[in-house]
């Protein structure tokens, strides 16, 4: 993922602005949903923040965020009880060591809108 | 003499009848199903050229001093409103209302003028990277990936649709609507909202619910929808018809 | 044929240092205008919304359509075969290259993501005229470079009359396409038409020629090689006529213009109402650009250096003061899209809209003529560009000899 993420990234973006699809796969927003940090509420604010923390060892500029928030789409994203939280479930299970399963992951997913 | 038969078609042929019925219908019923299908927008799949979204603008409805579309786009898409920029000649505006008034008869009109998502855009002509470009669907649109921010589509918009981002935004962005320093940007016809299904925009959302009802939006293509019948009943123009360039937005009272 | 002995400048006087590192301040000056440019956005700059291009763009196109122009000495001697100006075709040559390299330069680092160069030139449109100026703009580099080998390596001096025919042939298409990106444009009211292109072409032989007279002139008195009456005197001519040629487009353009009722407000913003523009419109474009520099060349004044130093100084001020009205001017006038119709808007529409350029924007473009004359100044030192001697025996038995 490391080696082809922009490849991963550009293609993706290339779909969603000139062809309008948005599903979950291809959209940016929601990579930010999952991976933004509970602290910071950011990828990008501290230097542990996901996209930061291998940017700033390779000393690459990051692009995307001149433009793209950096931020998830709302805070009630990370409340527990939240149903559109369903990654803190995820995050929560893999920190209790409890096996959670792709299609678990796919379904929990696939029901957040 | 032939004897009156009495007794009803043969069951035989009733049969053959009813069972080439049900044969044919299920031939055909996957198809219609399918059909159905074709039509509704699969979620992988990109957009395509059998819609093509428009707006009417109804300036006998406008209002001069109201500015609910203006309001309502700017909070939509996270740009300032240009009263509170400290360089209202460098903010962006994605949507202006313009104040018209005839020398001769003093007659005043007011209409909102934003991106006219042009079939044949100019702007798209003109851009080095390809990055000003037209959607399937008729959204004209710029792609701020390959945004270099030479400007040349500002040049060629006859309608002065589009803005250049002047200053650092500072992630102050809307989530749904990404935008930067250095790229050009103009009206989306709310993509993102299209795009999730709302069928309209935050200018009509906004201009509908406070009663004023002067903007319509939806598909041009689709002769049931609501803009499609109004556009067969009243007299509509298109800002500077003479260019030729087959307008996404037309305006009635002009 | 009579030989022409092309010689480095030799030496190392305090004077070239001196030169260079004036010329260098300004490069570094304008560097730190691109710095200060893009790091603050363009909110530091006098370009808005409503005038989109501006100073930078001026200095831009000035150097471009003048860096074309500036080939035509070169095009004269291996295209038309005129013995007495092929001496002077490499310095005309590099001449033009140095002068496209300069306002290239401001063109790429006005850009709003100038950081995306590798984007323009990997993403062609190719409906664009800005596109195919970038082809027109990297061609004109290799074909000259190509051109310029023909003339200083006696190896391949038997193609130069080729490589300058395509040259020539080239820098015209270049100037047609930079006229036309204007010209292309239907949106604003003094653009839109076929009439730019040649225009821009004409102007470019005149712009092209006065630098390239001012280089000329200043090298040889500089170095304190001889340059003769012969030389100074055709050349002192051929730009007289350039400049009439421009100053009939520009009355076509507007006598034209004023025919149609639809365009006299336009007119009457450019040539009566329109402030800065109509000033420098009448004063700068017309009477120091065009009539004053005729009156210089076509009088006995033409006979001296100095005067003919000031001409074409006056007709330079002229072409960028051209460049302003052509490229800020245009714009200032607010589009007609209700026509006949008065127009208020929190966008500025149907007003005038008010352009001050800022100190980078003026630092950028200034650092684009520096780029030029520094690429200049170092070539006519480490190449063999200049003749040695210029004066008229030696012309006069180039002319004999053929």
């Amino acid at each position: 993922m490391r080696r082809n993420h922009m490849k991963l990234l550009m293609h993706h973006r290339d779909e969603t602005v000139h062809e309008g699809v948005r599903t979950k796969k291809y959209s940016l927003k929601q990579c930010i949903n999952c991976h933004a940090s509970k602290e910071t509420g950011s990828v990008t604010a501290a230097k542990d923040n996901f996209c930061v923390s291998c940017h700033s060892y390779a000393a690459v500029k990051i692009d995307c965020f001149d433009c793209h928030s950096s931020k998830p789409q709302s805070s009630a994203m990370m409340h527990p009880l939240s149903v559109e939280g369903a990654h803190l479930k995820h995050q929560m299970a893999a920190q209790a060591g409890v096996q959670v399963s792709v299609k678990d992951m796919a379904a929990m997913a696939e029901g957040v809108k | 003499m032939s004897e009156i038969n009495k007794q009803p078609a043969s069951e035989d042929r009733r049969r053959f009848m009813g069972t080439a019925a049900a044969v044919a219908g299920l031939a055909i019923a996957p198809g219609v199903l399918l059909y159905e299908v074709a039509h509704s927008k699969s979620d992988d799949v990109g957009v395509s050229n059998q819609t093509r979204w428009g707006m009417l603008v109804d300036s006998t409805k406008c209002a001069t001093g109201c500015n609910d579309c203006v309001t309502a786009c700017s909070t939509e898409n996270g740009w300032q409103m240009p009263e509170q920029s400290k360089h209202p000649r460098q903010a962006p505006q994605w949507i202006r209302k313009l104040e018209l008034e005839d020398p001769l008869s003093q007659v005043k009109t007011s209409l909102p003028m934003m991106c006219q998502h042009c079939a044949e855009p100019p702007c798209v002509d003109v851009c080095p990277t390809g990055a000003s470009f037209k959607r399937a669907d008729g959204i004209v649109l710029v792609d701020r990936h390959i945004c270099i921010g030479c400007r040349y589509c500002m040049m060629a918009c006859p309608y002065k649709a589009r803005s250049l981002v002047h200053e650092p935004l500072n992630d102050t962005q809307k989530q749904d609507v990404p935008r930067g320093i250095g790229c050009v940007e103009s009206c989306t016809f709310c993509v993102q909202k299209v795009d999730r299904g709302d069928g309209t925009t935050a200018c009509v959302e906004a201009c509908t619910a406070a009663g004023h009802n002067a903007l319509v939006f939806g598909d041009l293509n689709d002769a049931e929808s609501e803009i499609s019948k109004l556009l067969r009943t009243l007299p509509t123009k298109e800002v500077r018809a003479d260019l030729n360039l087959n307008l996404g937005v037309r305006y009635h009272g002009i | 044929m009579a030989s022409i002995t092309f010689r480095e400048v030799q030496g190392e006087s305090l004077k070239y240092w001196l030169l260079l590192g004036g010329i260098g301040l300004f490069v570094l000056l304008g560097l730190g205008a691109y710095l200060y440019m893009h790091h603050h956005g363009h909110v530091v700059t006098g370009m808005d919304n409503q005038v989109v291009w501006g100073l930078p763009h001026v200095f831009a196109v000035f150097l471009i359509v003048a860096a074309s122009g500036a080939l035509n000495v070169a095009s004269i001697a291996s295209v038309f075969n005129k013995p007495m100006y092929k001496p002077l075709a490499p310095l005309s040559a590099v001449l033009a290259l140095a002068l496209l390299a300069g306002g290239l330069l401001v063109l790429v680092l006005d850009l709003g993501r100038s950081d995306r160069l590798i984007v323009a030139m990997t993403n062609f449109n190719f409906k664009s005229m800005f596109t195919w100026n970038v082809f027109l703009y990297s061609g004109f580099f290799g074909l000259v470079g190509v051109y310029l080998w023909t003339m200083l390596d006696s190896n391949v001096k038997a193609y130069s009359k080729y490589a300058g025919t395509a040259a020539f042939l080239w820098r015209l298409i270049l100037t047609t396409g930079t006229g036309s990106l204007f010209g292309f444009l239907i949106a604003r009211e003094l653009y839109g038409t076929a009439l730019l292109a040649p225009m821009f072409i004409i102007m470019s032989f005149a712009y092209g020629l006065a630098v390239f007279l001012m280089v000329l002139f200043a090298a040889y008195a500089w170095t304190g090689r001889p340059l003769g009456d012969a030389v100074a005197m055709r050349l002192k001519s051929l730009l007289a006529v350039f400049v009439a040629a421009v100053l009939y487009f520009v009355v076509v353009q507007h006598l034209t213009n004023l025919y149609f009722a639809k365009m006299h407000n336009v007119e009457a913003f450019i040539l009566r109402d329109g402030g800065i523009y109509t000033q420098l419109f009448w004063i700068a474009q017309i009477g120091l650009g065009c009539v004053l520099p005729l009156v210089i060349l076509l009088t006995a004044l033409g006979r001296q250096r100095a005067w003919i130093m000031v001409a074409c100084a006056l007709i330079v001020l002229g072409g960028v003061a051209q460049m302003y009205v052509t490229i800020v001017g245009a714009q200032a006038f607010p589009l007609d899209m209700f026509p006949g119709m008065k127009v208020s808007s929190s966008f500025f529409d149907g007003e005038v809209h008010t352009y001050a350029p800022s100190l980078p924007e003026l630092l950028l473009g200034l650092g684009g003529i520096a780029i030029a004359l520094l690429i200049t100044t170092f070539a006519v030192k480490v190449l063999r560009l200049l003749p040695a001697n210029l004066d008229d025996a030696t012309v006069a038995k180039l002319e004999h000899a053929v």
